[in-house]
């Protein structure tokens, strides 16, 4: 099942909502949220995904990282972990 | 005393006493608003214009021939054609926002002047109702003629009827000011917060761009506006000093909220024409430098007067003031095509004036426009869609606007869970503002409830039909990507 997302990307100007399958792993929304931002905000290098103040694991899936729907989450350079 | 002004204070201040019917019942509190004093407490209650009906009919009518003379002489669209695009869509902006605003502001005017508890001010309240209609009537009027050249001028109608995000959020805000407020809130909110403390941005602010563009029609219809404005705005003031007297806490409460709801609005209507989409000639002063002059000064100065505290989020506007309208328009270029009015891609020259104006800022905001700047660079001119996002857009559940509080490092949303309902606010002050009246604003469909409820489609497509978009009328670049600064490779 796809849950609705709040995502923050740091840099970004604004806040917007995914669509993302609880299957798909925290790699691959990063992606999903990199691609979303992109027309403003473009990184090269890591990037990981913060939630609840945690950074989460890559190959975690979205069900098992205790991502709920609506849930609010950032995606961050990972130089700027910490 | 002349004559005129024995008559006049007789007619305006003619109160009877009721026989069959209690007070409280013909002015009920619900509607008259909180507190409820008797006429007596209300009797000493005035403003400065003390105008008649008959001096104001004779005043209106001068203004109209000359908005007419004006609208006849350059109003067509052979001049309009002339100007420029950005300013334009200036135009497009306002002329569509003025009508829902000031349609609303007609029955707030009317509702004061049945229950507002005073017949003097009774009376301005309906001749500030007449002056709404008539700056409902005065853009559709003067935008008719040109929809034949250009379908977006057709919005100064259709954003009022529409789905579109700023008619929503445009809607959520004057629905509550002035169509669901009290007579003593609609006063204070309206006419003390709304028109004494931020419309001076547009109609003086304004007015000075559009002469600098060389638009008379804009010009005159805002300084026809303003006048206007400036005699029923001043209703505000007495009622504000009455409740202070009273209420002092109720007062504030009431210019905290209204200050806050008013600032989210105008940094989107001004902060927008003032600071990207007025041509960079005719620029007098930045939105910050505007409002810092005509709200921060003077307004505080009105507080002073009547003893009250600068509003409780006075800090988070001074701190949202170089930042929320640029997070805004950046957002809303890239998603140009939800709005019915073209956007200015900032150039070299624009941004040396953005970062000499907001020095605290523009840091932050400068590698947004290089990356919107070098997709177009990439995807060359005509290619809207690579500067432009796809992903739905998250909005306020108070204000109704884009998620673009704080800054790019940090943006300043905040999560309430509320009766199994998760809210999301662009600030703090939005969020406490929300949980002071949850009643009044919990059950509201935002866009974003509005998808995910199946009401509203998710895919941008799609969505932009649901807003009343067409392909012949949605927001694009104002050049679709033929910058001269575009053809030369950036340097640096």
């Amino acid at each position: 099942m796809a849950i609705p997302l709040y995502v923050f990307v740091r840099g970004d100007t604004l806040g917007l909502v995914v669509l993302a399958p609880e299957t798909e792993t925290v790699d691959d929304l990063a992606q999903r949220l990199s691609r979303a931002a992109a027309p403003r905000v473009s990184w090269n290098g890591d990037a990981c995904v913060l939630h609840r103040g945690q950074v989460l694991r890559g190959s975690l899936t979205l069900q098992e990282a205790g991502i709920n729907a609506l849930d609010r989450v950032d995606l961050i350079p990972g130089g700027q972990v910490g | 005393m002349p004559l005129r002004d024995e008559w006049c204070d007789l007619a305006r201040k003619l109160d009877w006493s009721f026989s069959y019917a209690d007070e409280r019942q013909v002015f009920p509190e619900a509607l008259s608003g909180t507190p409820w004093l008797s006429a007596q407490q209300w009797r000493d209650w005035d403003e400065p214009f003390r105008s008649t009906f008959a001096e104001y009919v004779s005043t209106q009518q001068k203004k109209e021939v000359a908005f007419q003379a004006v609208a006849e002489a350059v109003g067509r669209v052979e001049d309009m054609s002339q100007l420029d695009p950005g300013w334009l869509s200036v135009v497009k902006l306002h002329m569509a926002t003025l009508p829902l605003a000031e349609f609303a502001a007609v029955i707030g005017n009317l509702r004061a002047a049945r229950f507002g508890r005073d017949s003097a001010w009774r009376m301005t309240s309906l001749l500030g109702a007449l002056d709404e209609l008539r700056h409902t009537q005065l853009p559709l009027r003067a935008m008719h003629d040109l929809v034949r050249w250009d379908e977006q001028f057709e919005w100064t109608h259709r954003l009022f009827h529409s789905n579109d995000w700023v008619a929503v959020a445009g809607r959520h805000l004057v629905d509550e000011l002035l169509l669901g407020s009290d007579a003593i809130e609609f006063a204070i909110g309206t006419h003390f917060v709304f028109e004494t403390g931020f419309t001076n941005l547009q109609f003086i602010g304004l007015t000075s761009m559009a002469k600098q563009v060389g638009d008379r029609l804009f010009e005159q219809m805002l300084q026809s506006i303003q006048t206007d404005e400036a005699r029923h705005a001043q209703i505000g003031h007495p009622v504000l000093k009455k409740l202070v007297a009273h209420d002092r806490e109720r007062a504030q409460r009431l210019v905290d909220k209204w200050f806050w709801r008013s600032f989210r609005f105008f940094a989107v209507v001004t902060g927008f024409a003032m600071d990207y989409l007025t041509p960079l000639s005719a620029r007098r002063a930045s939105f910050k430098e505007f409002v810092e002059e005509w709200v921060v000064d003077q307004f505080q100065s009105s507080l002073d007067e009547l003893g009250l505290e600068r509003p409780r989020y006075w800090q988070a506007f001074l701190d949202a003031l170089p930042m929320y309208h640029h997070m805004l328009y950046a957002s809303a270029y890239t998603y140009r095509a939800t709005t019915w009015f073209d956007f200015v891609l900032p150039g070299p020259a624009e941004q040396a004036w953005l970062a000499e104006k907001y020095p605290e800022t523009w840091p932050q905001l400068a590698p947004v426009w290089h990356n919107i700047t070098e997709r177009w660079r990439a995807a060359g001119p005509g290619v809207e869609w690579y500067s432009h996002g796809t992903t739905p857009v998250a909005f306020c559940n108070l204000c109704q606007l884009v998620l673009c509080g704080g800054t790019p490092s940090e943006n300043s949303a905040v999560f309430v869970e509320r009766a199994g309902r998760r809210h999301v606010f662009c600030s703090e002050p939005c969020r406490e503002l929300f949980e002071a009246e949850p009643e009044r604003y919990a059950s509201h469909q935002g866009v974003v409830e509005r998808i995910l409820q199946g009401q509203a489609p998710a895919n941008l497509l799609e969505l932009l039909r649901y807003f009343g978009l067409t392909e012949a009328n949605f927001g694009r670049d104002v050049t679709s990507g033929e910058y001269d600064f575009l053809r030369k490779p950036e340097r640096g």
